[in-house]
C-alpha cells in the first residue's frame, strides 16, 4: 500500500497550486514536476488531474490557455489566479497544523 | 501511434455530452502523446502505447455504475411502446388505445418499482447518489412518454369526433354523401379538436410532471433533475442534454428541443398526408387542383387583390422563407425554426375560418390544401436536414 501517496491525494489541489505557483505549465508537465519532487513517490492519473484543474478552475483558483510550442503541439496551460494564491497559502497553513499536532502526538508516545 | 492514441481517446469519450468535451480529448490526448514519448525511452511502442493509455486513469469513477434492474427496461419498453401507440392509432382506435394503456401501466409499474427500490437503498446503504440515481432513471424517459401519450391520445379524440359527426349525420337523414365543403369544415373540427386536446394533455402532463419534480425535490433536497438527467430523445437530435438545460420558459420548451420533431411530426405529416391524399379521391381533375395550391399563394395577390389573401399569402411566403433560411443560419436556427413552423399553422387555422366565412371559395379551398402539402414536404425537407446533414455540418 502506497501510504505516501495516499496521504498526498487528499492534498491534490493544493500540490497543483504549488506546482503552479512557480510557474505556468500544462497537465503532463506539472505531472512531471510532482514525480520529481517526490523521487517519482506519487503521480496523478489524467482524470484526477483533470478533475483538479477543472475544480480550481471553477473556484477561479487557476485560468487556463491554449499554446502551440515551436515544434506545432498545442497544449493548454493553467496559470494561479490571485485566489489561487490564497487558497494555496491557506492549504498550506492547514497543512502545517495538521502536521504539527501529528507530531505532537508521536512525540508524546514517544517519551 | 498519435492515430492510434486519438482513437482510443474519440472511444472513451464516446458517450460524453458535456459542453466541452472536445477540448477535454485535446488535452488528454495532448498529455497521452507527451506520455507516451516519454515512455519509448523504456518500452518498445506497444508496451508504451498500453502504459500511456493506462495513466489516463478513470474519468468516470464517481458515476454510479449498476446492473441495469428490470424495472429499467420496462421503462424503456414503455416509451417504445407509446411511439408504437402512435402509430397503431392511425390503423385502429383499438390498437392505439390499448398500446397508450399498456405503456402508461408499464410505466407506472416499473417507476413504483424504482421508487421503492431507491428508498431502499437509502435505507439499507445510506447512500444518496446511488437513491438519486434509480429516480433520475424515471425522468430520463418520463417527458418523451408523456408527450407521446398526449399526441396519441389527443389523436384518438380528434378521430372520435369525427366518426361520431359522420354517424350523427347518417341517422339525421343525410344519405347523399358529403360535399367538398363539408369534408373540409369536419377535417378542420376535427385538426381544432386534435390541437385543444394535445394542449391540454400536454398542460396535464406538464402539471404532473412538476408535481412529481417536487417529490424528487422532497426526497433528495435536488431541485434541478433536468441539468442531470439526459433525454429519453438525445440520440435523434443534435444537441447535448446541457444544451437542453439551456432552454427555458414553458411553451418554448413545448415547441423545440426533444418535443419539435414528435409534435411537428405527427402534426403536420401523419393529418396533412391524409388531406393531401383527400384532393385526388375528390377532385375530378386533380392535375389542374394540384397547379392552384402553389398558384394560389404565389400568384393570389395579384388577381384578387383583397386584404385577407394578400396577408395570408405574403405571410405564408415570409414564413416560409423564414424557416428555409434558419436552417442555414445557426444564430437564428431553433427560435426561429419553431416561431416560423407554428406561425403557419395559425396561417392555415386562420385561413380555414376564412374560408367558413366565403360562401363557396375555390382559391380558400385551394389554399388550405397548398398549405398542408407545402408544409409536409417542407417538413420532409427541414427534418431530414436537420437530423442528417446539419449535425455532421456542424460536427466539421
Amino acid at each position: 500500500m502506497n501510504l505516501v501517496g495516499d496521504i498526498l491525494r487528499g492534498y491534490t489541489d493544493m500540490l497543483l497550486l504549488a506546482v503552479l505557483e512557480e510557474r505556468d505549465s500544462y497537465g503532463y508537465q506539472v505531472n512531471q514536476l510532482l514525480q520529481e519532487k517526490t523521487d517519482g513517490a506519487f503521480s496523478l492519473t489524467e482524470a484526477t488531474l483533470y478533475t483538479s484543474f477543472k475544480r480550481l478552475e471553477k473556484q477561479d483558483c487557476i485560468v487556463s490557455y491554449w499554446l502551440e510550442t515551436k515544434n506545432q503541439k498545442k497544449r493548454k496551460y493553467y496559470s494561479i489566479t490571485s485566489n489561487g494564491k490564497k487558497l494555496l497559502k491557506e492549504k498550506k497553513k492547514e497543512w502545517e497544523e495538521a502536521k504539527a499536532l501529528i507530531e505532537q502526538v508521536l512525540q508524546k508516545n514517544h517519551q | 501511434m498519435e492515430e492510434k492514441l486519438q482513437s482510443y481517446v474519440e472511444y472513451y469519450f464516446r458517450f460524453d455530452r458535456s459542453e466541452d468535451v472536445k477540448e477535454k480529448k485535446a488535452e488528454v490526448l495532448a498529455n497521452l502523446i507527451d506520455r507516451y514519448e516519454e515512455l519509448l525511452n523504456d518500452y518498445d511502442e506497444d508496451k508504451a502505447y498500453v502504459e500511456a493509455i493506462k495513466s489516463m486513469g478513470d474519468f468516470y469513477q464517481d458515476e454510479v455504475i449498476e446492473h441495469p434492474l428490470l424495472a429499467d427496461t420496462g421503462l424503456l419498453v414503455a416509451l417504445v411502446t407509446a411511439i408504437f401507440a402512435l402509430v397503431g392509432v392511425l390503423f385502429s382506435n383499438v390498437l392505439g388505445i390499448v398500446l397508450v394503456m399498456l405503456s402508461i401501466s408499464l410505466f407506472a409499474a416499473s417507476s413504483y418499482y424504482l421508487v421503492r427500490h431507491a428508498k431502499v437503498v437509502l435505507n439499507d446503504e445510506k447512500d444518496l447518489d446511488k437513491m438519486k440515481f434509480h429516480l433520475q432513471k424515471i425522468f430520463s424517459y418520463m417527458k418523451a412518454s408523456f408527450t407521446f401519450w398526449s399526441i396519441t391520445l389527443s389523436f384518438l379524440g380528434a378521430k372520435l369526433i369525427y366518426s361520431l359527426v359522420i354517424s350523427m349525420a347518417f341517422l339525421g337523414g343525410m344519405n347523399n354523401g358529403f360535399s367538398m365543403d363539408d369534408v373540409v369544415v369536419l377535417l378542420a373540427i376535427s385538426f381544432i379538436v386534435f390541437v385543444i386536446l394535445l394542449v391540454i394533455f400536454l398542460v396535464l402532463s406538464r402539471v404532473l410532471y412538476s408535481r412529481l419534480m417536487h417529490q424528487y425535490y422532497l426526497m433528495t433536497g435536488d431541485d434541478d433533475v433536468d441539468s442531470m438527467v439526459s433525454s429519453g430523445l438525445s440520440f435523434i437530435k443534435d444537441k447535448s442534454p446541457s444544451e437542453h438545460h439551456e432552454v427555458r420558459g414553458f411553451f418554448y420548451t413545448l415547441l423545440s428541443g426533444r418535443y419539435f420533431i414528435p409534435v411537428y411530426f405527427t402534426v403536420f405529416w401523419l393529418i396533412a398526408l391524409p388531406f393531401g391524399l383527400e384532393i385526388v379521391t375528390y377532385g375530378r381533375n386533380w392535375s389542374i387542383e394540384f397547379g392552384n395550391f402553389f398558384s394560389f399563394i404565389l400568384l393570389s395577390p395579384a388577381y384578387h387583390y383583397t386584404f385577407p389573401r394578400v396577408i395570408l399569402a405574403l405571410l405564408s411566403i415570409g414564413l416560409y422563407v423564414m424557416i428555409g433560411l434558419s436552417y442555414f443560419v445557426k444564430k437564428i436556427s431553433d427560435k426561429m425554426i419553431v416561431i416560423g413552423s407554428y406561425g403557419l399553422i395559425g396561417l392555415y387555422i386562420l385561413t380555414v375560418l376564412l374560408s367558413n366565412l366565403y360562401v363557396f371559395n375555390w382559391y380558400i379551398e385551394g389554399a388550405i390544401f397548398g398549405y398542408f402539402f407545402l408544409m409536409g414536404l417542407f417538413t420532409m425537407i427541414v427534418l431530414v436536414l436537420r437530423m442528417f446533414v446539419l449535425p455532421s455540418k456542424r460536427d466539421k
